[in-house]
């Protein structure tokens, strides 16, 4: 076994549950120090894993939903619902295992190792304007990105970008503090180059990407704290619903844009700054009845998950799209009304610990140990009233 | 009718000679482009012993065999070539597992490669703990004791 090379090494790795990956990293500390310590070993790995969501209402709402094999299943029996009655819960980042999350408090939370850390974010002024006070905008989330900080051993950056009249500041924090970059670029004010609301920042290459109504984009660089405007131009056509995302198989980012009719794929050509349609594909909405809304909800290059609400159906649909086998294949239902914009993320278990993250014990807070619960893979059980109450929910 | 087979020699590191039809050399992308690149009746592959070649050639015949009798791929003889990997990896020590692992990337042979990794996958799937696993794959632990102490103690929820 030592004297197997990596490269064939990780294809016995990648082939194991996380529990049994776990117990290979206490063996040895080389073994450890590939699994844990190299970004790429958890990109294969992950991208092995099979597909699933969190996903909660935009404007913050006491449920929390988790879809696990979302491309698998054909029916609603596995979506699992979180629900409290104290205050709402919102999910604002994911990476590398963990979720960034707000409950009444910002928490780091590892679902898969049971692991968490309360975030003082006392020290933000942007998150202050999203969660607190009377004129909290929570839809203003989107400014909220979460990544690693690969220059630190388990270390992780939040960075907050902040708009004012076509210039925009960064508010960082790695976990303990909080503080603006000095970076601040201005770029031509112009109203329709605003960021575009609700869409979430796309992490590549240790860099956030930020979406603008008019197809640029404002990068920042993790590390460097470095930010650029991508002179990238789309026209948006009113019809047109836009989805801003990363395809994972040829790490570029990706914008998608839909009709009714048909949905396109771009990529962004990293020489030219310019969008290049890469795939078209019919719009699953082919049916006679009479949609309420739909929109593209997630894209990960393997799949596309379309949602959509019929007028007369009770639960909204989640469609997939394999990308691979060019079909439309599972879906799932979707327990909100079509009112409600959501927040929907890719959640991939994974063993990494961030830093400073402690172990759940029993006074932990139960409703944190109820979301990361909900994540739990083994266990399975769906809480039909929860779905319910998330259908008829109405603020 | 029938068209002589055509039939190519490998030799083995350690001087071991199979005489194979083409193609079950055909299964190995590595071998497949020697053979035609280079139209010699032997061939000598440094890289891999007569142990190992046996075993490879004996994978090789038995999937080149099934391809071409199953013309209907009717699911009997996919099953059947199954059994038959089942029965091929169980009889196998782990020492000759990470040998086939070494030469099947040699030869690009992928579904030989895929095989016998995923054999060392369920082996270390079925261990309790990582003791159980060190023993079983003999992997010699660089931990010092407190260490592996710490090690464990940020693992403990795999360990329920």
């Amino acid at each position: 076994m030592n004297s197997l090379p990596m490269h064939l090494l990780d294809n016995i790795l990648f082939r194991l549950d996380l529990k049994s990956l776990v117990m290979m990293q206490c063996t040895n500390r080389s073994i450890k120090s590939h699994i844990s310590d190299d970004p790429s070993f958890e990109i294969g790995y992950s991208s092995r894993a099979q597909l699933s969501f969190i996903y909660t209402f935009s404007k913050g709402a006491p449920f929390v939903f988790y879809q696990p094999f979302g491309s698998q299943c054909e029916s609603d029996s596995y979506v699992k619902t979180y629900f409290s009655t104290r205050g709402h819960s919102y999910i604002l980042g994911s990476c590398s295992g963990h979720l960034l999350l707000y409950k009444s408090g910002l928490y780091v939370v590892n679902p898969l190792t049971k692991r968490f850390r309360l975030l003082d974010h006392s020290g933000s002024m942007l998150l202050a304007t999203i969660f607190n006070g009377p004129k909290a905008n929570p839809e203003r989330s989107m400014c909220v990105g979460f990544a690693l900080d690969q220059t630190r051993p388990k270390g992780f950056k939040i960075v907050c970008i902040l708009e004012i009249h076509a210039t925009y500041a960064f508010e960082i924090s790695d976990g303990n503090s909080w503080r603006f970059s000095e970076t601040i670029i201005t770029t031509d004010n112009n109203s329709k180059n605003e960021l575009t609301k609700r869409m979430k920042p796309v992490y590549l290459d240790g860099t956030l990407h930020w979406f603008r109504n008019d197809g640029s984009i404002i990068a920042f660089n993790i590390e460097t704290e470095q930010a650029r405007l991508i002179p990238s131009v789309f026209h948006k056509e009113p019809e047109m619903k836009l989805f801003f995302t990363i395809d994972d198989k040829i790490n570029r980012l990706t914008l998608i844009s839909g009709t009714k009719e048909t949905i396109s794929v771009y990529t962004l050509m990293g020489d030219t700054s310019k969008w290049a349609l890469a795939r078209q594909i019919e719009n699953v909405l082919l049916t006679d009845g009479e949609f309420e809304y739909w929109n593209v909800i997630a894209y990960d290059g393997k799949h596309m998950v379309v949602r959509d609400k019929e007028k007369d159906g009770s639960t909204g649909l989640a469609h997939v799209y394999n990308m691979e086998d060019n079909r439309w294949g599972g879906w799932w239902a979707i327990f909100c009304q079509a009112k409600y914009n959501l927040d929907v993320f890719r959640f991939t278990h994974f063993l990494s610990c961030l830093e400073d993250t402690e172990v759940v014990v029993d006074s932990t807070d139960g409703h944190l140990v109820s979301i990361m619960r909900l994540i739990d893979t083994t266990r399975t059980q769906v809480n039909k009233l929860h779905l319910h109450m998330a259908l008829q929910y109405n603020r | 009718m029938e068209n002589e087979k055509k039939m190519i020699t490998l030799k083995s590191s350690d001087d071991v000679t199979f005489e194979v039809e083409e193609a079950v050399v055909l299964e190995s992308q590595f071998l497949s482009h020697l053979v035609q690149d280079c139209p010699a009746p032997e061939h000598k592959i440094k890289e891999v012993t007569g142990k190992i070649l046996s075993k490879v050639v004996e994978y090789c015949e038995k999937h080149v065999v099934v391809v071409v009798d199953g013309g209907d791929s009717s699911s009997s003889s996919g099953d059947d070539l199954k059994k038959w990997d089942d029965k091929f990896i169980k009889e196998m020590d782990l020492s000759t597992v990470y040998d086939l692992i070494a030469a099947a990337n040699y030869l690009n042979i992928q579904a030989l490669l895929d095989l016998m990794c995923q054999r060392v996958a369920d082996v270390i799937t079925a261990c309790k703990d990582h003791k159980e696993i060190r023993e079983t794959l003999g992997i010699v632990s660089d931990y010092t004791a407190e260490e592996e102490a710490e090690v464990l103690k940020e693992n403990e929820w795999a360990f329920d």
